[in-house]
This record gives structure tokens, sequence and C-alpha cells, in this order.
């Protein structure tokens, strides 16, 4: 469904990935785990459009997304939770939402997608009218989710969800994630530093060193690996 | 008496033009968070067209020849905003503040180095009074006709703006001020969002600029230079970038400021031109968010009702 082959990006002079190789699956769980400055967030933010490979080729369905600016990405399916949820703070939690619906012309389709996301999340049905701003720092990333849910994507990527949130909620977020893969079908590629809780949502995942892949496997093999478990999961 | 009465009309009605300058100045740098310098050059088009269009039909009647004059001043700075706004408003910050205040002077320079002949080049040129005839004696009603003009314009350019802010398509605007890349991650096109906000920006300047070569039976270059730029910012800053109803206390403040300095003795009647840059310069440092911030007088009577006297 979404393959990275041979992908080489710059910031300016700096080389922030080399030779990135990268396939997720149709109805995958597939995460991406590393240390800070890996360069998780920028595969994500290279896939999504927001930087172009400098070598390499980005493919979605077959369809070469180097050449698309972020808003036309969306339209094929691919939805970026980009990381520290950048909500918009004066907004209403409804609006933002709406802002989510940006592509969905049909007023009831709209509806249905707001009425899943509210089955999903409860917690912003209570918090609809509220300034998006005076959330709590997970309802802000369950806000982040279920915007970007409301384009109906059949691809989720999810830049750590898990930042700056209580553990307790945390878990809550998660097993949306899970629910979200399970229920609608979509495919999701998690990065994360949160390598243990990770590991135990997804089917595969790959392992990210200063920009390269270091190891790709079953994370029930990832979970044995006796590197990652000295240095993800120690 | 009259010359009073005069004074204190023609005060109401450029309030009235500044207020409406600085609503539309405020969609676009307040609403919208761009940087724009430029809008003088809208409101210079703007009147021009209209100049142009009483110049040279005058066999319509008169009334009617006014309400397209304005229609066609809104079109031409539209359609200015639009050529523009595309290329432009993919700079950003400063770049996109060099870029518009570079269009705003071109206007102005433009028409100042076109021969007499056309729009009167440097020197002006009169535009014909086409509402009613104005005299000396008919000064006063003609002054009160325009003002009541130049009021409905303002009730409907800032009612039109609130319901568009309030609209799907202005919560767009709003989210991609706040957050461009988190919009567009969302489908969103930055891009169009702002052209929208920039046509309809220029279009009210266009307005103003008609109203304005209208009311003064005469236009020249000088009248859209730089300075009147500082003082629709200024009008901005004061009333509060993103509060519509603070544009016209703060055009109130302005305007009576530069006119009533303009009554005292010419050695203090000048300095204008240095308060006013300056009292923008110390709002920006002091008071970014004006005296309003983002609210609305509405809001504020609501607050004020609710708290306990
Ligand atoms: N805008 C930028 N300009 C220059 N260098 C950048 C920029 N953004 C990221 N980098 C660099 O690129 C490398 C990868 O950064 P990236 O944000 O992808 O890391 P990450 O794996 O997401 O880390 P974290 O877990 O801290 O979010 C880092 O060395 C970082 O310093
Ligand atoms: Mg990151």
């Amino acid at each position: 469904m979404l393959v990275l082959e041979g992908v080489d990006v710059f910031y300016g002079r700096i080389q922030a990935l080399h030779g990135l190789n990268l396939h997720v699956d149709d109805g995958e769980i597939v995460t991406l785990i590393g240390c800070n400055g890996a360069g998780k967030s920028t595969t994500l933010r290279t896939i999504s459009g927001l930087l172009r490979p400098r070598r390499g080729g980005v493919t979605f369905d077959g369809k070469d997304l180097a050449a698309l600016p972020p808003n036309r990405i969306v339209q094929l399916g691919l939805s970026h939770v980009p990381e520290g949820r950048r909500i918009f703070t004066n907004l209403t939690v409804r609006e933002n939402l709406d802002m989510g619906a940006y592509l969905v012309r049909d007023p009831k389709a709209r509806r249905e997608r707001l009425d899943r996301v509210f089955a999903l999340f409860p917690r912003l049905e209570e918090r609809m009218d509220q300034p998006g701003g005076t959330l709590s720092g997970g309802e802000q990333q369950m806000l982040a989710i279920g915007r970007a849910l409301m384009s109906r994507p059949r691809m989720l990527l999810l830049d750590e969800p898990s930042l700056g949130i209580a553990p307790i909620l945390v878990k809550e977020i998660f097993d949306e994630i899970a629910r979200i893969n399970r229920e609608e079908g979509t495919t999701i590629l998690l990065v994360e530093q949160n390598a243990n809780l990770a590991l135990h949502r997804a089917t595969r995942g790959y392992v990210l060193e200063t920009g390269r892949i270091v190891l790709e496997d079953d994370t029930k093999n990832l979970l044995q690996n006796p590197q990652v478990k000295e240095a993800y999961l120690g | 008496m009259s010359g009073e009465l005069l004074f204190w009309l023609n005060l109401l009605v450029t309030v009235g033009i500044y207020t409406l300058l600085a609503v539309s100045l405020n969609l676009i740098n307040g609403h919208a968070g761009m940087f724009h310098l430029g809008h003088h050059g809208f409101w210079a088009l703007g009147a021009y067209a209209a100049t142009w269009l009483t110049l040279n039909a005058a066999s319509l009647p008169g009334p009617l020849l006014y309400v397209l004059s304005l229609l066609l001043a809104m079109a031409v700075a539209a359609i200015g905003g639009l050529t523009i706004g595309i290329p432009c408003l993919r700079l950003r910050g400063d770049y996109l503040a060099i870029a518009t205040l570079g269009f705003g002077e071109i206007v102005r320079i433009a028409v100042q180095n076109s021969p007499h002949d056309f729009l009167g080049g440097s020197l002006g040129t009169k535009v014909p009074r086409v509402l009613m005839e104005v005299t000396r004696t008919t000064q006063v009603p003609f002054r009160f006709l325009t003002l009541a003009i130049v009021a409905v314009a303002c009730a409907a350019a800032i009612l039109v703006f609130r319901n568009f802010l309030r609209s799907l398509p202005g919560r767009r605007l709003l989210a991609v001020a706040q957050d461009e890349t988190a919009a567009g991650l969302l489908g969103i096109d930055p891009t169009r969002s702002k052209v929208l906000a920039f046509v309809m920006g220029s279009a009210v300047a266009g307005l103003a600029g008609g109203l304005y070569a209208h009311y003064m039976g005469g236009i020249n270059p000088l009248n859209f230079n730089f300075m009147e730029m500082v003082k629709m910012f200024l009008v901005i800053v004061l009333g509060g970038m993103g509060s519509l109803s603070g544009c016209v206390i703060g055009a109130f403040l302005v305007v009576a400021t530069e006119q009533l300095l303009n009554r005292a003795p010419e050695a203090i009647a000048s300095w204008w031109q240095v308060l006013f840059p300056l009292i923008l310069a110390l709002m920006i440092v002091f008071r970014p968010q004006g005296i309003f911030g983002r609210k609305e007088i509405t809001d504020m009577i609501r607050a004020w009702r609710r708290s306990p006297a």
C-alpha cells in the first residue's frame, strides 16, 4: 500500500534519512521506533508531502507522492497526525473536527463521520463547544486523531501519540488506535518512543537509528531481540 | 455654526471610510494573519476605477452611475487582489510585506507618472458630482447623504465579514492562520483560503476608494501614499488585530486626532506625521493585541452584563 524506496532527505546540507526502505501493507499496524533525532518524524513528513526526498521514491497504492502538496496527498486517503498534536486552539472541538472533514462534501456523510469519532472518543462529544486550547493534553491528542479520522482515511500516520500524556490515558488512546484499525480497517503507521507499548500493539516494526533502518521484523521477534531489549525496552 | 457642523460631518464620513479600510485590512492582517502592507494600493485602484467610469459614462443617470462606479471599484480592486494575491500569498512574513508594499507604491507611482490626460496623472483629477449637485449651500445635505451611505456600507461590510468568519470557509481561514501546516495536512488548501480573504479585503478597500472619490469630488495620487497605510495599520493595531468592532473605535481615534490637530496652528498640525508612527511603534511594543484584542464589543457587553456589578 505504502512503499518508500531508497529515500534520502536533507535539511539544508544535513542528511536526515539515508536510503530508507519501508513498506506498509493494507490493514497492518506498523511501528517505527527509534531514539530522539533518529528521523522518525522526518519519515512521516516525507510521506505526507511536508518534505521532499532528494533521492528515492514514495508511492501510495502505486501513485507517486513526490510531486504532490500535502493537501493533495490527504485526498488520496493518507492522513498525518503530526507530532505535538497541533490542534486549532482558538476553534471549538466541533470546529476542529469540521476542519478535518474538509474533503467530505456530503453533509450526511459528515454527520456519520462525526458520530463515529464521538463513538470512539466520547470525551470529545462532552466537550464539543469548548475551545480546543482548553482541553487536557490527552484530550487534545484524541481531538487530533479524531480530526484526522473525519476524512475517513485508509491510512493513518501517527507521530508519538503518547507524548506528554499520563500513562493511563496513553493506554486508552492506544486501545482506540487498535480499534480504529480493527473496526474501520484503517492501516496505521505508528511512530513511537514508547517502544514497549508500540511493539505490543503493532504487527511489524522498524528500528531507525540516525536516519537508517537497522532492523525490520515482526513485533514478536523484535520484542525478543536482545539488541532491541537493551536499547529500547530496558 | 454651519462650519462646525461641516467639520464634524466631514470627520464622521472620514471615520466611515477608514473603518471600511480597517475592517478589510483586519480581515487580511488580523484574521488571516498575513503581513500585508499594500492596502493603500487597493484603495487607490477603487478610487481611480470609480473616477474613470464617472468621467466616461456621463450620460447615465447620476444615482445609477454612482452605484455602478462603486461596483466597478470593488471589481477592479478584487481583480487586483487576485492578480497579486496568487503569486504573493505563497510568500511568508517579511517577504509578503515587502511584495505587497511594493504593489501599493507601484499603483501610486504608475498614476503619478501617467500623462495628464489619463486620469489627471500627477495633477490629479476632478470627479464629476453624480449623487447630487454640490454647492456651498448644499454641502450639509451632501455630507449627511454621504455619511448615511458610508454608514450603510460599513454596517454591510462588518456584517458580511462577521458572517463569513463564522462560516465554514471562515473557520478554515482561521485554521490556516493559526497553523498552515496542520491545515494543509487536513486537505485544506492554504493558498486558496488566503487568496479568498485577500480578494474580499481588497474589494472592500476598493469600495472605500469609490466612496472616497465621490465624496472628495477630486483625487490625486498623493492621497494614496504610504502614510495612509500607516494610518490604517494604526487603526487596526489600536482597535485590535482580529476585532471588527474595534476598527470603528480605532478609526475614530485616528481620524479625530488627525483632524483636530489639523485645526491647530501649522507648527503643531504637522506633528501627526510623527505622532502616528510613534503611537504605532509604542502599541506594537507594549500592547500588540490592541485595545480590544480579538474581542468584539458585543462580547464585552455580554461579559459586563454577566459579571456581578
Ligand atoms: N527543520 C529542521 N531543520 C534542520 N534539521 C532538522 C529539522 N528537523 C529535524 N532536523 C534534524 O533531523 C534529524 C531527525 O529529526 P526528526 O525530527 O525526524 O527526529 P525524530 O526521530 O522524530 O525525533 P523525536 O523522537 O525527538 O521526535 C535530527 O537530527 C534533527 O535535528
Ligand atoms: Mg519526532
